[in-house]
């Protein structure tokens, strides 16, 4: 399994000098870098499937993952001079697409405060998992897709992209508890609408 | 031991998923027409800046140009001022005002109406300086007005546009403040 476990630059790591970090980067990051954008069509091509299936179980929604998948590469391509090789450009990218999913359900959230009453809230962490089960049995990624959200984020980000709890914690502005609670939750939904 | 099969049971399941899933359509048109209009915004801002730069720049020569020159002022033709947008052609309808639009064109007509009435006492350089920072501006107006038509949900873009009103409003009143003094 591929894993971007342990990828997260270490705060006390002495920086690199960018142009010996670039000179392993893949020809085509160099040039889309440099503004080419048939070259990041190209990288576009190679990462679409890793980007849309992160953003497709992240937030179990189709139609939305597809518009994050597209709103990664653009923001990848703004952003692109700030990558300086220090880890693939996979994984830089991966870094990207859970930043731009993480932001999209805040604001989301956010619409959702505005307009709705405390008790609706209930409803944005998903649908009740004891009366969706019975539809969730078909497989694992629809299963996935049923998880309550904060549930499904955590289980996406650390059984299936290997992510740490620490780097979780971090990444979703949580405590490690909490991402450990939510794993585990996730883990017994799961089991019980699989078995 | 329930518990362990169904866990093993799940590992195996994870194992076997494919972290890459194709999407259902090709999403580059999608990301192409985000960069080009991110670009163009890119644009937009940029010539949003130049025209305030030079519009501060265009006072500050006007500003020097008021002092300490005395008495040795060159008379000079009064000419029409540059301060509104290009004409629309003829045969296309107007569209309809932005937000804030009205207000906008109604100070700018006062104050490029006050300007002009003392346009008298700017020398050609001066005058020429100021004519040249309100083509600028008014670009960045035209520009920007037509992206905000194209996107007029983009709040990035309404503020630049705003920023842009200002700018001119700005250049006129001062130009009209330090002609003033003369």
């Amino acid at each position: 399994m591929t894993t971007y476990a342990g990828t997260f630059p270490m705060a006390d790591s002495p920086p690199r000098p960018a142009e010996r970090a670039l000179q392993g980067v893949p020809a085509a990051v160099r040039a889309a870098r440099e503004g080419d954008r048939a070259a990041f069509e190209g990288l576009y091509r190679e990462h679409v499937g890793r980007v849309y299936g992160l953003c497709l179980r992240m937030t179990g929604n189709a139609h939305e993952a597809e518009a994050l998948a597209q709103e990664t590469f653009v923001r990848a391509w703004q952003r692109l001079g700030d990558f300086r090789g220090e880890s693939a450009f996979g994984t830089w990218l991966h870094h990207v697409a859970v930043s731009v999913v993480l932001t999209s359900r805040r604001a989301t959230l956010r619409r959702l405060r505005r307009v709705e009453t405390t008790d609706d809230l209930a409803r944005v962490d998903g649908p009740d998992p004891v009366r969706s089960a019975p539809d969730a049995r078909v497989d694992l990624e629809r299963a996935i897709a049923h998880l309550p959200e904060g549930a499904r984020l955590v289980f996406v980000l650390f059984d299936v992209e290997g992510y740490s709890h620490a780097e979780i914690a971090q990444t979703l502005g949580i405590a490690q508890n909490t991402s450990k609670a939510q794993l585990h939750r996730a883990r017994g939904l799961l089991q019980e609408w699989l078995r | 031991m329930s518990g362990d099969r169904d866990d093993r049971s799940l590992r195996a399941q994870l194992d076997r998923l494919e972290r890459d899933v194709e999407p259902p359509r090709d999403l580059w048109p999608g990301v192409a027409r985000g960069i080009e209009a991110d670009e163009r915004r890119a644009r937009w801002v940029r010539g949003g800046v130049a025209a305030g730069v030079l519009a501060a720049a265009a006072v500050l020569v006007l500003m020097l140009g008021t002092r300490g020159r005395g008495d040795s002022r060159e008379p000079v033709a009064v000419e029409p001022a540059v301060s509104s947008p290009a004409p629309a052609p003829v045969a296309a309808a107007p569209p309809p005002p932005l937000p804030g639009e009205a207000d906008y064109e109604g100070a700018e007509r006062l104050l490029a109406g006050e300007l002009d009435a003392r346009r008298a006492g700017l020398t050609p350089g001066q005058s020429a300086v100021l004519d040249d920072a309100l083509r600028v501006v008014d670009e960045a107006i035209s520009s920007t007005r037509a992206a905000v038509r194209e996107r007029p949900d983009d709040p990035e873009l309404r503020a630049e546009l705003d920023r842009v009103w200002e700018d001119k409003l700005d250049l006129l009143r001062q130009a009209t403040e330090l002609t003033s003094e003369l």
